[in-house]
């Protein structure tokens, strides 16, 4: 469904995703990096099914991930930075007041 | 549409009392088509909150009236062929103001000699039970009965329902005026072609009054707008649906103190609605500005606001849309179902902030009336006769949608 249009240009930098090193490139958002056919999803729904980035400009929603342990972040508008932590959410985070981030 | 229809009854408006008036009216045997200009829910009832209540009426008459209605839905719910994410798990009334507290234990006793399930927390147990609850919070009234549910998935269910006993049901249909032959209803025209009938059922919400003026009836409902926001997915935040106490003095009109001047402006008192999707609904206010549903961002935020002061962790969610309604409000709070002074004109509208409450029973009643039986359930309080004959309609407000 997307490809992308130009030859590699940036400084190469790794990210994490669910903990292994995947190399991407500077100026790329996490959602681009995700949408690498290898990985394909970025959370699953209410009912359990998978979902992905889908808009692409922070309207949908569908790109929903934790990032460096903030859960809920749309992985459209969040640019890769080296060393970043991405992991998948399955379901709604947690904000139960012993499990949050304060 | 394009030959001449006929219906034994045709009712107006596919919102949650519409479609609640024709699979009633269908149930019952009666050849009935129901007309809605737009889809299933097009106007208000798309536009809310899913609650279904009893917290908000004093003891009374009319306190038992939404009990019964409410008993409707733990039926329904067994025979509509749609998942309307029926939730029986109660609502909690929130006190936060200390001189509230009388009132409510007095509502409380009240309610209970009513025989409803309710239950006090204390501080201590109100904590226990929802560890995110603001330190403000001083007390929770349960009302154990009452539930949320998905208004827009009641529609349809109501709607389908419906056609599965005999129904007609033309969405995409505008009425544009109504007919009289010999002193009473004969008909009903469309943007598609006339209906005859010798009976027509309004419950068209804010719109009523526009019909009613086709027939020289004049219906006093009118537009009072209400904010809800609607947060990311999140779990743990909330065991159920809560209202606070003040929500009743601001639908009453009346002051309330512990707000500041944003939140008494735009009538601003909190509700908050787990959905079964992880979202959170949080609302709401109430405020005279015509037929506008654009969100306004004060008004969002004064909301917002009233919410952190209940569950301050809501200030850590990140907001995913908001969106208006426009309830159609009466002067005395109490919604118009009744018969009129045009032979089969009726109107069941005007619930303001209970019609998806009040959907099913008003459906039930209306059907007795239009099939000529006394309601089950005294409603002549309701009546429209209570604002005198062919009353002044109100004024409608200033911007138009
Ligand atoms: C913010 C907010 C929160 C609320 N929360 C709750 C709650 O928690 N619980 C509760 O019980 N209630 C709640 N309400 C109130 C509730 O939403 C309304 O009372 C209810 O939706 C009214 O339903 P209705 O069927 O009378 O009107 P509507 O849903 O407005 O239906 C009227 C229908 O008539 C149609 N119509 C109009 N003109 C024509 C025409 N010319 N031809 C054909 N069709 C026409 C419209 O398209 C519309 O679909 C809330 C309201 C708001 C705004
Ligand atoms: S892909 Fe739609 S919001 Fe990110």
């Amino acid at each position: 469904m997307f490809k992308k249009v130009s030859a590699s240009k940036g400084k190469i930098v790794t990210i994490y995703f669910e903990g292994q090193p995947v190399q991407t490139e500077e100026g790329m958002t996490v959602a681009a990096a995700v949408l690498d056919p290898s990985h394909g999803w970025s959370r699953t729904s209410h009912g359990g099914q998978k979902r992905g980035p889908y808009c692409q400009m922070g309207v949908c929603h569908e790109c929903l991930m934790t990032i460096d342990g903030i859960p809920n972040q749309q992985a459209c508008l969040t640019m890769v930075v080296e060393g970043m932590q991405v992991y998948r959410q399955d379901g709604a985070p947690d904000f139960h007041k012993e499990n949050s981030h304060e | 549409m394009s030959s001449k229809r006929t219906a034994g009854a045709v009712v107006i408006g596919g919102g949650a009392v519409g479609t609640a008036v024709a699979c009633y009216l269908a149930m019952d045997g009666v050849d009935v088509t129901l007309v809605e200009r737009g889809e299933f829910a097009w106007g208000t009832s798309r536009r809310c909150e899913g609650h279904v209540v009893t917290y908000d009426t004093p003891p009374g008459d009319y306190s038992v009236f939404c009990k019964t209605g409410q008993e409707l839905f733990y039926e329904a719910q067994k025979f509509l062929p749609v998942d309307f994410d029926f939730t029986p798990e109660g609502i909690g009334l929130l006190v936060d103001d200390e001189s509230h507290l009388e009132t409510v234990k007095a509502n409380y006793e009240g309610k209970k000699k009513e025989g409803f399930d309710v239950t006090l927390w204390d501080r201590d147990e109100l904590r226990h039970r929802e560890p995110n609850i603001g330190d403000n919070v001083l007390a929770c009234l349960n009302f154990n009965n009452d539930c949320t549910l998905n208004p827009m998935r009641l529609c349809f269910g109501l709607a389908k329902h419906a056609e599965a006993n005999g129904a007609t049901i033309l969405p995409r249909t505008r009425v544009t005026n109504l007919r009289m032959e010999n002193g009473r209803v004969s008909g009903v025209e469309t943007d598609k072609g006339l209906i005859a009938t010798k009976n027509v059922i309004l419950s068209s919400g804010v719109w009523t009054p526009q019909m009613g003026a086709m027939l020289g009836v004049n219906i006093p409902i009118r537009p009072r707008q209400g904010h809800i926001i609607v947060t990311e997915r999140v779990k743990g935040l909330l065991g159920k649906a809560y209202v606070e106490y003040g929500y009743l003095l601001t639908k009453h009109g009346l002051k309330r103190e512990n707000v500041t001047p944003d939140m008494d402006k735009f009538g601003v008192a909190f509700v908050i609605e787990p959905s079964s999707a992880g979202t959170v609904l949080i609302g709401s206010s109430r405020r005279f500005v015509g037929m506008d549903i654009r969100p306004h961002p004060a008004v969002m935020r004064a909301v917002a606001e009233r919410g952190n002061q209940f569950f301050p962790t809501l200030s850590d969610m990140r907001i995913l849309r908001c969106y208006a309604g426009v309830r159609p409000a009466t002067t005395d709070e109490l919604p118009i179902i009744s018969t009129t002074h045009v032979p089969g004109l009726f109107v069941g509208a005007g619930h303001e902030g209970l019609g998806i409450s009040l959907s099913l029973i008003t459906g039930k009643i209306m059907s007795e009336l239009v099939r000529g039986q006394a309601p089950f359930i005294d409603t002549s309080y309701m009546s429209i006769d209570r604002f005198g004959f062919n009353p002044p309609a109100l004024p409608a407000g200033e911007a138009s949608v």
